[in-house]
Order: C-alpha cells, then sequence, then structure tokens
C-alpha cells in the first residue's frame, strides 16, 4: 500500500548545528541529511556553514569541503566532478541533480540536501542502487544478433546513427527514475524511465535484431505501463536527455506492432 | 560485538536480478492502452455531442425531449456515450487502483468493485435512456 507518511523510524529530526568557521565573512548554510543505519537513530538534519571564499563554485566542492575541514564522517559518492560519471546525484532543494555541475549560488538559502528520494538509504547521502542497476541489466543493454559477425563492425548509415542521440548519453545517474512518483510507489514492478530510456536506446539501434523480444519483455502494465507521463524524469535529467519521450515511442511501437 | 555494530538482518537474499525480473512480463498491457486512448479521444468527440444536444433540449417540455431523445440516432449516440464513458472510467480507475494499493485481497477487491459500479452506471444510464425513448 503506497505510505503517505514517512515510517517512525524515518521521521527527519533536527541535527546538530556546526560551529561557523572561524574568520570567514561570505558564508552559506548549509542543511544536510544524516543517516547512519548502524546506530538505530533516526534521521536528521545536520546545520554546516560553509566559507565560500575557501571553496569551489559547485554544490559538490562545498560538501567535499565540510567532509575535509568540519566533518569528515559525512559520506557521499563522488568521482569525475565534471558531470560525466553520475556518482554525486542526490536531491538539492527538491530537485534531484548532480551536485558537481550546479553551482552553490543557483540554491536559495539555506541549501538543503538529501539523499535520491525514495531509496533504502546506505548511509547519508548513499542511497541503494542495487535494484536500479539491476533494472538496467534487465533490458540487456546490449547488441543482440544472430546474423554471423561481419569480419569487421556492424555498419550503420548516419541516419540510423542519429537516431540514438540523446539516448545513449545516459549516465545512470537515477535522477530520473527517483524523481517518478510511479516509480516511488511500483519500482519492485515499474523498471523507471532510466531503464526504460536504454531499452529504447536498444529498440532503436538499426543494428540489433532482437527488437520482437526486448518489445516482448515490455509489454506488461508494470514494467511500462506505469508511466502515466508525469514528465518529471524529462525535468530532473542533467544531462537534458527526454526518457519521456523514449517511454512514449516503446508505447507507439508497441501499438503499431498491435494495430 | 556491541549491537551498534550488528548490521540489520536480511530479510530476502534474492539476487537484484531475480528482484527486478521479478515473475515476467505480463506479455499484455498495451491492449490496456490502446483501449484507454481510443475511449478518451471517443470520448471527446461524444462530449460535443452531448453539448449540442444539451442546447437542443433547453427550454423543451418533457414531450419534446422525449421526442429528441427518442430519435434513434439520438438515442444510439446516448447509449454509446455512456459505453465510452463508463468504459474509459473503469479503465482509469483500474490503473489508480493498481498504481496505489498493494495489498493483494484489497486490490482484488477494489477492482471487481470498479468493474461492477461501472457496469452499474451503464446499464443504469442505458435503462433511463429506454425508459425515456419507449416512453414507459
Amino acid at each position: 500500500m503506497v505510505s503517505f507518511t514517512l515510517p517512525k523510524n524515518s521521521r527527519v529530526r533536527e541535527g546538530k548545528v556546526w560551529p561557523k568557521p572561524e574568520g570567514a565573512t561570505r558564508l552559506k548554510e548549509f542543511r544536510i541529511y544524516r543517516f547512519d543505519p548502524e546506530t538505530g537513530e533516526n534521521p536528521r538534519l545536520d546545520t554546516y556553514f560553509v566559507d565560500l571564499d575557501d571553496c569551489g563554485p559547485m554544490v559538490l566542492n562545498a560538501l567535499i569541503w565540510i567532509k575535509d575541514n568540519i566533518d569528515s564522517t559525512l559520506t557521499f559518492r563522488r568521482s569525475c566532478r565534471e558531470g560525466i560519471c553520475g556518482s554525486c546525484s542526490m536531491n538539492i532543494n527538491g530537485e534531484n541533480t548532480l551536485a558537481c555541475i550546479r553551482s552553490i549560488e543557483e540554491f536559495d538559502e539555506p541549501v538543503r540536501i538529501h539523499p535520491l528520494p525514495h531509496m533504502e538509504v546506505v548511509k547519508d547521502l548513499v542511497p541503494d542502487l542495487t535494484l536500479f542497476y539491476a533494472q538496467h541489466r534487465l533490458i540487456e543493454p546490449w547488441l543482440k544478433t544472430d546474423t554471423p559477425e561481419p569480419e569487421r563492425e556492424w555498419l550503420q548509415s548516419k541516419e540510423d546513427r542519429a537516431k540514438l542521440d540523446g539516448l545513449y548519453e545516459c549516465i545512470l545517474c537515477a535522477c530520473c527514475s527517483t524523481s517518478c512518483p510511479s516509480y516511488w510507489w511500483n519500482q519492485e514492478r515499474f523498471l523507471g524511465p532510466a531503464a526504460l530510456l536504454q531499452a529504447w536506446r536498444w529498440i532503436a539501434d538499426s543494428r540489433d535484431e532482437a527488437i520482437d523480444e526486448r518489445l516482448d519483455q515490455l509489454d506488461d502494465p508494470f514494467r511500462l505501463y506505469r508511466c502515466h507521463t508525469i514528465m518529471n524524469c524529462t525535468r530532473v535529467c542533467p544531462k537534458g536527455l527526454n526518457p519521456a519521450r523514449a517511454i512514449a515511442k516503446i508505447k507507439r511501437t508497441l501499438t503499431n506492432r498491435k494495430a | 560485538m556491541s549491537a551498534k555494530c550488528t548490521p540489520p538482518e536480511r530479510k530476502s537474499f534474492r539476487t537484484p536480478l531475480g528482484r527486478a525480473r521479478g515473475l515476467g512480463s505480463a506479455g499484455d498491457g498495451t491492449g490496456h492502452f490502446m483501449a484507454q486512448r481510443a475511449t478518451a479521444a471517443v470520448s471527446f468527440i461524444l462530449l460535443l455531442f452531448l453539448a449540442v444536444l444539451f442546447v437542443a433540449l433547453a427550454g423543451a417540455d418533457y414531450e419534446q425531449a422525449r421526442r429528441i431523445v427518442g430519435e434513434p440516432l439520438v438515442a444510439s449516440g446516448l447509449v454509446f456515450t455512456a459505453a465510452a464513458f463508463t468504459w474509459h472510467m473503469k479503465l482509469g480507475m483500474q490503473v489508480i487502483i493498481e498504481d496505489y494499493v498493494h495489498h493483494e485481497l484489497l486490490k482484488y477487491a477494489l477492482l471487481t468493485a470498479n468493474v461492477l459500479f461501472c457496469a452499474a452506471i451503464f446499464f443504469l444510464a442505458l435503462i433511463s435512456i429506454g425508459r425515456v425513448t419507449f416512453g414507459l
């Protein structure tokens, strides 16, 4: 059953207010979600003050600054710091995005940072994305062919290659899927926008020979049709992709197959 | 070992891929999707028909209204409207129940109630149109 309130052990309480850095003139307040499942305590929102004159311009810089200078226990994922690895996806002021490509100045004070919504939390800003990755594995994101492999590469026209633009760039940051209410309520059965965008990426690939199998896999009231075109996925995608359009194309292809 | 260091007990050791695959694809869903879109489009057109009919009925007494509604084309249009509206209502409500109700027994009870309710509305409309048309 859908739950409209948080379970008791998930209610977020006010946390610790960390001291302001000494001598700083330009400060910005951050309220950051903290949770450690091993303590058995409820999550809390800790308040930190970042010295903007000593910190890089992006939200990820602020998180690293906090970890380096104030609280080394703050836990988050990050790697490339330039929007290509998808590790630092989180919810900043109510919006799922990548902390590394969003400037601190864009956000009103206090900047509220939570993990991606409606996912189990491993610790602090690190959500459990195991099922999310498995759903990507389920759509079999690789070229499937029966024709014997050519001596060189599988050929593709420029026009057919262009059909993959706007699809292959997905970095699996999970911003889209975790912003989707259908995914919140039914993530065990609905594949979510990220996996469906990739499903369409392979259906749309002129070299693939398993479109029928791929469509069979998706023709399901939950896997595909839980998408109600809410469009949060497209609104939040930090790479500017359009999963909602890809899902609509899958639905249209299935309709064409049937009608 | 203190309680603090004990990891939470795992309720299932099913692999993530096993969880994602679940019971597999139902091989169905496109029919529902097509029916929902088709009934939506048809209902929109029928809404215009209803608007025209209401204008025609404005100010008419019961006998005049009975004559207009009793026209075979109008009566058929009304039955068709009732069918399209209630079918669309059934399909839409079904999706909402499936979205939000995950308790198995409650879900099937509500899905059944939804079908019965929409069918009841349709038959009520059908009998009412028949009664006006045939002057029973």
